[in-house]
């Protein structure tokens, strides 16, 4: 998504030279950019609630140092911020201490795998548990595939498949909702 | 979780579909479960995934691909992490349409209740106080900081009471936030073409007087269309600030830009007074007046 334009970004990095002006141009921004920024927090965290807190934190420091924009790449910059929370959030829950040097490794992608390894973590031993029919028909559809299409392949009754579909869903969210208790 | 066992079966909604969860909040977990199902392999890159359509698909959507191609993207989920954030960062307007649910516009608005941006709109920030010594641009510039910041939030700071107002505002405000529409149900500044440079300065502010101008031959006999109207133009002055008026001469396009920040501020607190259970019939009138000076505004090119 475009950020708004470089004249209307500059116009409003010019704005903030005083108090009023600032609160405006951050609300400008929050307006534009706040949900895609929880969305993209939210795919990076373990939940939402986390991705808010986060969130927060970000729109904080942007309030804080607005001042300090270009006026060049708004959503670059703000994205910015918030890769950097994410690297001090994951950081933070590491069991050993991280030295300075893996922080610097670190990239946004390193926190994005360790953060989707947590919930890869909880649906991946109910995944295993299907039967192996039913399993064949979750691959299938989660590959985009329609029922027709899997009877096709396999010489299942449509009607069949989609039992076995929905009996397989049924068995996945028991299954979540057990690890989770 | 299960937000995968949703992929449609008719696979000319694919686009649509992935599209809404590149954009929203379920997009880890939908991740997840394709992992766990297709494998947690690297595979291909992103551009391979997408055949060389990658800068199309980041300007003008999910639409651009076949459907073998959006299956590659389900089974090379981790390149949807990274297709969302080239999205983010530098997709097209076309991005801008797809619908966000309710439940994301609602967690995203209310955060805005929160910041200190709220709860001291005159405070300076440029004060000893509320400069960090620390860039939010370096994440690892001091040894001892915790991984949460140390800028103070609104947490740490009084005016509890105006962040619940403004967070009661925010959060009514968004129970009524629907998507923006691209169907023939929008109207006023919402109907599409209306922010597309393809006309005069003149006439680009007439057809924007015209838009607004449809409200009086809009219903608000009840509640519910008021409420519904009055949200429907707050939003559209968000697209508005947005936009980029190319049409418009430096100058109008400031004076215009200031103008809809005026509108926007009193479309919010006639919302607040019509939730609060103010006078609706009053509410009524103060809405057709903030809209009959729009529009007078934009006729006479700001001379009122």
């Amino acid at each position: 998504m475009t950020a708004p334009t470089q004249h209307s970004e500059q116009d409003t990095a010019r704005d903030i030279a005083d108090a009023a002006g600032l609160r405006i141009a951050v609300s400008d921004w929050y307006d534009a950019h706040a949900a895609d920024l929880l969305a993209f927090l939210a795919a990076r965290t373990s939940n939402l609630d986390v991705a808010r807190d986060l969130a927060q934190e970000v729109w904080a420091s942007v309030w804080t140092h607005a001042a300090e924009f270009d006026g060049q790449h708004l959503r670059g910059w703000l994205f910015q911020i918030a890769r950097n929370k994410l690297i001090d959030w994951q950081r933070q829950r590491q069991e050993q201490p991280m030295t300075d040097e893996t922080a610097a490794r670190l990239t946004a992608n390193d926190v994005t795998d360790g953060s989707n390894d947590e919930r890869l973590a909880a649906v991946r031993p109910c995944v295993e548990l299907l039967d192996p029919t039913r399993r064949s028909v979750v691959e299938a559809r989660l590959r985009g595939e329609s029922f027709d299409t899997i009877s096709q392949q396999t010489g299942t009754p449509v009607k069949t498949a989609m039992t076995q579909f929905h009996r397989a869903k049924q068995q996945l969210k028991e299954c979540l909702e057990r690890r989770v208790s | 979780m299960l937000v995968a066992c949703d992929i449609p079966e008719d696979s000319t909604q694919l686009a649509d579909w992935l599209e809404q969860q590149l954009v929203g909040l379920q997009l880890g977990d939908l991740v997840a479960m394709l992992r766990a199902v297709h494998g947690d392999g690297d595979g291909p890159s992103l551009e391979d995934v997408c055949d060389g359509k990658l800068s199309e698909v980041v300007q003008h959507g999910l639409g651009r691909l076949e459907i073998s191609q959006l299956q590659g993207l389900l089974v090379h989920p981790k390149r949807l992490l990274e297709l969302q954030e080239r999205v983010f960062l530098d997709g097209g307007d076309h991005w801008r349409t797809v619908p966000r649910t309710t439940e994301h516009l609602q967690a995203a608005a209310v955060g805005w209740a929160l910041l200190p941006v709220r709860s001291s709109p005159l405070a300076s920030p440029f004060s000893s106080s509320t400069l960090a010594a620390s860039s939010p641009l370096n994440a690892n510039e001091n040894g001892d900081r915790t991984g949460r910041s140390a800028h103070p939030t609104s947490r740490s700071r009084g005016a509890w009471w105006v962040a619940g107002v403004a967070a009661l505002v925010a959060a009514l405000l968004l129970m009524f936030w629907t998507p923006p529409r691209a169907d023939s149900l929008a109207w006023g500044w919402n109907r599409p073409g209306t922010f597309v440079a393809d006309v005069t300065a003149d006439q680009y502010l007439d057809r924007l007087a015209d838009r607004a101008d449809e409200w009086s031959a809009r219903p608000h006999d009840t509640l519910d269309q008021l409420r519904r109207d009055l949200t429907d133009f707050r939003r559209a002055c968000v697209t508005l600030l947005a936009a980029s008026h190319d049409r418009l001469p430096p100058s109008q396009r400031e004076e215009l830009l200031k103008r809809c920040r005026k509108w926007r501020d009193k479309f919010d607190t006639q919302l607040a007074a019509l939730e609060a259970g103010g006078n609706a019939n009053d509410i009524r009138q103060e809405a057709d007046k903030t809209v009959g000076s729009l529009v007078t505004a934009l006729r006479q090119r700001f001379a009122s």
